[in-house]
């Protein structure tokens, strides 16, 4: 058993009551995966539309683990010293530069490469802390197939060597949570290391409890109004379908307004916190009494 | 019906027929839920729904089938054959090697695309069955020597390369390398003699063909799709579409399996031989269901299409409009072109139009030579 295994006693029920300790609704599904990432353990791969909640998974979990959350958000190009350590150079030079005026005999060299000059990334801090923080890698799709594999490897073995300094390993990994919004297939390989979560739009009750607990500021009526419009809209062909986020903003925007629910005019004036493609937002406005119906 | 956790050999009998059903199931996968199951003892039937689908399925479109053959297996419908949904490459490797390239020469395989050729009624009307005489003409006619050409012009095919943001050592490049500069510094006391530079690596742009293979346009797609494996043979980053009446996905059925194989299958799928061609629907399809997960960011998208289309050609003004603003090109194949008297006229070729960055007559090998020819002109 690992640390965080050790520290997390409980059941799937459990994991449920800590997230919503962090006000994140989680469903069963969710809550299981969670759960057998945590006892297995393996890491976490949770795919699903934008806007459906995964990067806010891994900062509950931290919230109600107790621990830090480590991010590493990718983005393209990303390569191995930027997401595990880089030395600090500047400040190697001037060590350099002392050690030569001093003289004291040496370049100084051998103490270069030293702890003090290292500067940790992401996984690297990660590694470090092991069962101590929950480890977020955000968006994985949007880094090339190398950087993929690199990421295999220290998934599969948690343990890095750097040359200078020596291996450094976790005893008690961390629990990893990965996010893809599928722009690219990942390789199986990796998939295959990893538990496997798809996380749906949530029902319309649940979005509206989602709504009261990320919001509590906004009125019951106004919550249920809001999530009825929307999963109404996600039922339309639009080109970016709204998501939840877009809903606690949208349900935001109209509490400010002063507005109580969704209206004909309301709806035009505030289509621009839950719809963000112009095409998308002239078929809303062609079928807004259609999307109002009976609210 | 209580569902019983069952020894682990029914487990493994469970993710077995995952397998057979084309779900992708490795053995470490069915380690993790045995492991699972075992650890959530008691399970009752959603502990052992989500944990099986958890651990056992990677990827979102296997959840239909996975869905199905739990209910069959855990459950036990009356129905016989659980998914109702086979995916496309699940079948066996296919007798062609993948690897070798066949034209398609095969007489078979032309005679077969003929028989449901003449079954199609007149959809297009009349200039549809000129493409048909433009097909035979050309195409069905390509003599050895111009297959030879074919096979000569795929590994000279220079792709249109992209600079990325990730950079590797290069003397001359615009970046100094800190870390080998330090390291080289070291040599000298710590006095920069030379820096260490890095320069930003180019790997191949995205390539998309989406390619029409309703009858008219049969003949004429598979070469374009020949000519695309050759494409995918150099680059990982090709990704092949057809459609007819309907859009479907080909890129991962052809990396398994002889693309020809793939392609008869995928043709059987999206083709209603009455249905006529949709290529606004179709392109809607993509731009919605792929080019919004950025397929589309920086590529080359190729359309292959005789524009004879059967639904709205607003939809399909709509469609390229999105798909020019995505991909970083789009060309358009059409073999009609080929013929000296042709006008660009057919109503969905017109709404295309506007949007397309080069028209190219693709009725032929030359046709192909100059598809290369604006690739590698873009490689510059």
């Amino acid at each position: 058993m690992t640390k965080s295994a050790d520290r997390f006693t409980g059941d799937i029920a459990t994991v449920t009551e800590m997230l919503a300790g962090q006000a994140y609704l989680a469903d069963r599904g969710l809550s299981t995966a969670i759960y057998l990432s945590l006892t297995l353990p393996q890491p976490l791969l949770l795919e699903g539309e934008a806007g459906v909640g995964k990067t806010e998974v891994a900062k509950a979990l931290a919230g109600g683990l107790g621990v830090d959350l480590i991010r590493l958000q990718c983005y393209e190009g990303i390569d191995a010293n930027q997401a595990l350590y880089e030395w600090d150079y500047p400040r190697q030079f001037l060590y350099l530069r002392r050690a030569a005026e001093a003289e004291a005999g040496g370049d100084g060299s051998d103490d270069l490469f030293a702890e003090r000059f290292l500067v940790e990334r992401p996984l690297l801090q990660a590694i470090r802390k092991g069962a101590d923080c929950v480890l977020l890698i955000d968006e994985i799709d949007r880094a090339d197939d190398e950087f993929e594999a690199f990421l295999l490897e220290i998934l599969s073995e948690f343990q890095i060597s750097i040359p200078e300094i020596g291996t450094v390993g976790a005893s008690d990994p961390p629990l990893v949570i990965i996010t893809s919004n599928r722009t690219r297939e990942l390789h199986d390989a990796l998939k295959r290391r990893c538990l496997y979560h798809w996380i749906d739009f949530p029902g319309l009750e649940r979005e509206v409890e989602i709504v009261a607990a990320r919001a509590p500021e906004v009125p019951a009526r106004l919550a249920r109004s809001t999530s009825r419009v929307v999963s109404r809209l996600r039922g339309l062909e639009l080109v970016k379908q709204p998501g939840v986020a877009e809903t606690i903003n949208w349900a935001r925007a109209l509490n400010q307004l002063g507005e109580d629910e969704v209206t004909g005019d309301n709806l035009d004036i505030s289509l621009g916190s839950v719809i963000k493609d112009h095409d998308d937002l002239s078929t809303v406005r062609s079928r807004a009494t259609e999307m109002l119906d009976g609210t | 019906m209580g569902p019983k956790p069952g020894p682990t050999s029914e487990l493994v009998r469970f993710g077995r027929m995952l397998r057979t059903h084309g779900v992708k199931v490795g053995a470490g996968q069915v380690v993790s839920y045995t492991r699972a199951v075992a650890d959530l003892d008691p399970a009752d039937i959603d502990d052992l729904y989500w944990t099986g689908r958890i651990t056992l399925v990677n990827h979102q479109a296997d959840l239909a089938v996975y869905d199905a053959a739990f209910d069959a297996f855990f459950i036990g419908s009356e129905g016989d054959s659980p998914p109702a949904i086979m995916p496309l490459a699940s079948a066996d490797g296919g007798d062609g090697d993948p690897a070798s390239i066949s034209f398609g020469t095969d007489h078979q395989e032309v005679e077969v695309l003929d028989a449901g050729d003449e079954e199609l009624p007149a959809a297009g009307g009349p200039r549809a069955s000129s493409a048909e005489i433009l097909r035979t003409k050309h195409f069905d006619r390509w003599t050895e020597e111009e297959f030879r050409r074919l096979a000569r012009l795929l590994p000279t095919l220079r792709l249109p390369q992209k600079r990325t943001r990730r950079t590797r050592p290069s003397p001359r490049g615009p970046r100094i390398d800190l870390r080998r500069s330090v390291r080289h510094s070291l040599r000298y006391g710590g006095d920069l003699v030379h820096l260490r530079r890095r320069g930003r690596m180019e790997r191949p742009r995205p390539i998309v063909l989406i390619v029409d293979v309703s009858g008219s346009m049969a003949g004429f797609s598979r070469a374009l799709v020949q000519f695309s494996y050759g494409m995918s043979r150099a680059s990982q980053r090709v990704e092949v579409f057809c459609f007819g009446t309907r859009l479907t996905r080909l890129t991962n059925a052809m990396r398994v399996r002889d693309p020809n194989a793939a392609l008869d299958e995928a043709t059987d799928l999206v083709v209603d031989w009455d249905g006529g061609t949709r290529i606004g629907e179709s392109l809607a399809a993509y731009v919605t269901r792929w080019g919004k997960h950025r397929l589309n960011r920086g590529a080359t998208v190729i359309i292959c299409s005789d524009g004879l289309e059967r639904g709205e050609p607003d939809r399909l003004a709509w469609a390229m409009r999105r798909l020019s603003g995505q991909a970083r090109r789009v060309i358009w194949v059409n073999p009609l072109a080929g013929d000296p008297k042709f006008q660009p006229l057919a109503r969905g070729l017109v709404a295309a139009l506007p949007f397309v960055d080069e028209l190219i007559a693709g009725h032929s090998i030359e046709g192909l030579e100059d598809l290369a020819r604006v690739l590698e002109g873009w490689t510059a």
